[in-house]
């Protein structure tokens, strides 16, 4: 497992009989910028909070840096940088003081570095912390987050509250510690930053892996979004089985996911008369959709 | 790292520290300042010798007390020190692991690298540290103004035994009050559930004592567990007190580590 920042076999987590998650199969290579994606509930801050050790797995293992997760959390901890979906401070606190004892528990009081990462997120660190707002509250885990420069960085929803300017700016960021090394496991429900950003995704439905592969090609090698405009639109029993997936009319145009060799779309789509075609890259969205419509292995 | 956690929680509770530590030095002070008048007064022994002897006894009113200035201290000023001490103890006893699940902060604090030990031994002695200094006080607070308005000899000796006691009570409380935080699923207020942990206790010990044919039971309560009888010559340490105390403490402290060491943080 050299080389590998986190590693997950069949990592499950039941709260009784409630599923939290099932099965967590994950490979996330060192200096990759990773990316979990899920509707909330689907399991990904349990994924997380067991990789933390916050919460123990019922089933499984997972390791970080070839540790494992239970035995070795806090020797693991000490490589990792954490902003959680939902930040909360210590009420009372200044956010230099908060920086400095986060520093502190990190082993590494040297806060140079912080001052660096608050003007770099444009975060006023003798504000109190109870007067932030949730964008703030966010900025402040981030910066204590990277202080004490982790080798991985364990992001949940890190631009939740954060303005359009500030995402940028963390985005240079994780590319730039991305670039010295840095892995970042990035989860989100948006998925237009986890595209910009990420190589590779894991998509997590009620608690399982559907898939997990390159952002590439999971947009280009697998689905096609197909849509043309023809007299007589056809319905989805026109096409094979499982053909034309989340097929759509509107009036005299038909659009429909397809997974499949390009050869047998040729073929399908020449038995109706076509005014207009166009066969393009589904957005990471469209993607995800699908996967979340159709299930696990809904591809072919 | 442990250290910076250790000062951040004296820190949190110096506030309160200093509030009860000063309502207990001023109770153990306007108390004692009284000894002198009520010591001398007639009227009070003929209103005490009026009550059922098992009243008196419940309140460990005794009337050698009156000739005593310790074992006036004890009826009059220990109450303080043993509710008010435990009710202290207890609450920030159940406060060091639930306050960081109630704030939402216990994910940061988990997320740092310190092992579920280290965070228990550091919030654990920084507890230890506030209960020891509030009982001092009270200890001081007790020896000075018994200088102050003691009008005869008292034997230090049985105060500082005394003291030990009320020490340990508190801290009998705080494990109790540590362990049910972390054993009682959603809690939201501390200080509640705390006072009434500790006055369950004292009402238990005070009502065996007056119902008298259930007396024993009133071994289910540490306040049965300190000895107050400060006027009988040869009142000193008994083992098998320190024994039940140490034994309820240590139960305490260990059984909740050994949750805390298991449990999921869910914030």
């Amino acid at each position: 497992m050299n080389g590998m920042a986190i590693v997950t076999e069949g990592l499950s987590k039941y709260y009784g009989r409630h599923r939290g998650i099932e099965r967590i199969d994950l490979r996330v290579p060192e200096g990759e910028i990773f990316g979990f994606i899920g509707p909330n509930g689907a399991g990904k801050t349990t994924t997380i909070r067991t990789l933390l050790n916050l919460i123990f797995p019922t089933a499984g293992r997972a390791e970080i840096f070839g540790r494992d997760i239970v035995r070795h959390g806090p020797e693991i901890r000490r490589s990792i940088g954490y902003v959680p979906a939902e930040v909360k401070y210590y009420p009372g606190m200044r956010v230099k003081e908060l920086l400095a004892y986060s520093a502190a528990l990190n082993g590494a009081p040297d806060l140079s570095r912080a001052a660096v990462l608050a003007e770099r997120l444009a975060l006023d660190t003798n504000r109190r912390i109870d007067e932030l707002s949730s964008g703030n509250a966010k900025k402040v885990a981030l910066v204590q987050s990277m202080l004490h420069s982790p080798r991985l960085l364990i992001l949940d929803e890190p631009t939740n509250g954060l303005d359009p300017l500030i995402q940028n700016r963390l985005s240079e960021l994780l590319r730039e510690e991305n670039a010295r090394g840095v892995t970042v496991f990035f989860s989100s429900h948006v998925l237009g930053e986890v595209q910009r950003l990420c190589r590779r995704v894991a998509i997590i439905k009620e608690g399982s892996i559907l898939t997990s592969e390159d952002v590439a090609t999971l947009r280009q090698k697998r689905l096609r979004k197909v849509s043309f405009t023809t007299a007589r639109p056809p319905v989805p029993a026109d096409f094979p089985s499982g053909m034309a997936r989340e097929l759509i009319r509107e009036g005299d145009a038909v659009r429909f996911l397809y997974a499949g060799a390009s050869n047998t779309l040729v073929q399908e789509l020449s038995r109706f008369d076509i005014h207009q075609l166009r066969i393009e890259e589904p957005s990471l969205e469209e993607v995800f959709m699908h996967y979340y419509s159709s299930g696990k292995g809904g591809t072919a | 790292m442990t250290r910076a956690l250790f000062a951040k929680e004296l820190k949190q509770y110096r506030t309160s520290f200093l509030v009860w530590s000063l309502t207990i030095i001023a109770l153990i002070a306007m108390t004692m300042a009284a000894m002198p008048t009520m010591m001398a007064s007639a009227g009070l022994k003929d209103l005490l010798n009026a009550y059922p002897p098992a009243f008196l006894r419940a309140f460990s009113f005794d009337l050698s007390s009156f000739s005593d200035p310790l074992g006036f201290y004890v009826v009059y000023a220990t109450l303080y020190v043993a509710l008010l001490g435990s009710v202290f103890s207890i609450s920030v006893a159940a406060g060091i692991i639930h306050k960081e699940q109630s704030l939402g902060t216990a994910e940061f604090l988990l997320a740092k690298p310190l092992s579920r030990n280290q965070i228990f031994g550091a919030k654990l002695a920084a507890y230890l540290l506030l209960v020891l200094a509030i009982n001092v006080i009270a200890f001081f607070a007790a020896w000075t103004s018994l200088l102050a308005f003691s009008p005869g000899p008292f034997r230090l000796g049985a105060l500082v035994i005394v003291s030990t006691y009320c020490l340990l009570l508190s801290l009998a409380m705080g494990g109790i009050g540590l362990l049910t935080s972390l054993t009682v699923k959603r809690m939201r207020s501390l200080i509640g559930p705390a006072i009434g942990i500790v006055l369950g206790f004292y009402l238990w010990d005070t009502i065996t004592k007056i119902a008298s044919q259930y007396e024993a039971w009133g071994w289910l309560s540490p306040f049965k567990w300190v000895d107050v009888k400060v006027t009988v010559p040869d009142y000193g340490f008994a083992w098998w007190r320190l024994v039940l105390f140490t034994a309820l403490i240590v139960g305490c402290f260990l059984s909740s580590l050994v949750v805390y060491r298991k449990k999921d943080i869910l914030t």
